[in-house]
């Protein structure tokens, strides 16, 4: 188990990729990604040389299950983590105490991915993500970062 | 002990109001600080209250305390 990304809340994508960009040098890696099943529009932004990511969310539509968290002031949303087993991560979790809110489940921004999201009494949200071929992988971006690439 | 005084004593502790009191038809939609990080913390103190495990499915269908109180009894709690 690895850390992916942070995701934040946020309710201007592009304001808030201005700002991270200006105020602490991240860069963008990823165009505004659509995800109908999140009801969420997600863009990832990374510091030079870091080995994960940073993702901003923003709600799509007015029945979007985030637009809820983000009247309620909620910035710091989840915090992803990249698994080699996905099945048994969600067991391990489940028997400690963490409560299963979104089944695995194929996601656009990561090549068909699945993702899972888990919840307990203590926030943020827990996403995981399946490891393998395809955008984001920690695998590719630690060789990325070992030869040097931005 | 019912299963109803039991969750009551779970919603009390949640919504932190010690006269709360509910029934069936307390709900998402009759208590508006009822949402979703609140029906996690309901369902995990009602796991341990009950010594059960509730499906994704259950809890995703947890409105009301008479959905949450027929997914109790239907364990024979």
């Amino acid at each position: 188990m690895a850390l992916h990304h942070v995701g934040t809340l946020v309710d201007d994508i592009e304001a808030a990729t201005r700002r991270m960009v200006d105020r602490f040098g991240y860069a963008v890696e990823s165009p505004v990604i659509e995800d109908a099943a999140q009801t969420a529009r997600v863009r990832f932004l990374r510091l030079p040389g870091a080995d994960h990511w940073l993702e901003l969310v923003t709600p799509v539509g007015e029945r979007s299950k985030l637009r809820n968290a983000l009247s309620k002031g909620v910035t710091l949303h989840h915090v992803c983590y990249e698994v080699s087993d996905l099945t048994a991560a969600l067991t391990h979790l489940r028997d400690g105490g963490m409560l299963v809110i979104g089944e695995p489940t194929p996601a656009v921004a990561f090549g068909g991915r699945r993702i899972a999201w888990l919840m307990d009494r203590h926030a943020p949200l827990v996403e995981l993500l399946e490891a393998g071929a395809g955008p984001f992988g920690l695998a590719d971006l630690r060789r990325r970062n070992r030869r040097g690439e931005s | 002990m019912s299963a109803l005084f039991r969750l009551q004593r779970i919603f009390r502790e949640v919504f932190d109001d010690p006269s709360l009191t509910i029934a069936d038809d307390f709900s998402v939609q009759s208590y508006p600080d009822w949402d979703s990080v609140a029906t996690v913390h309901i369902v995990l103190a009602a796991e341990e209250e009950f010594k059960m495990r509730f499906t994704t499915d259950e809890v995703a269908g947890i409105r009301s305390v008479a959905d949450l109180r027929r997914a109790v009894e239907a364990r024979g709690a």
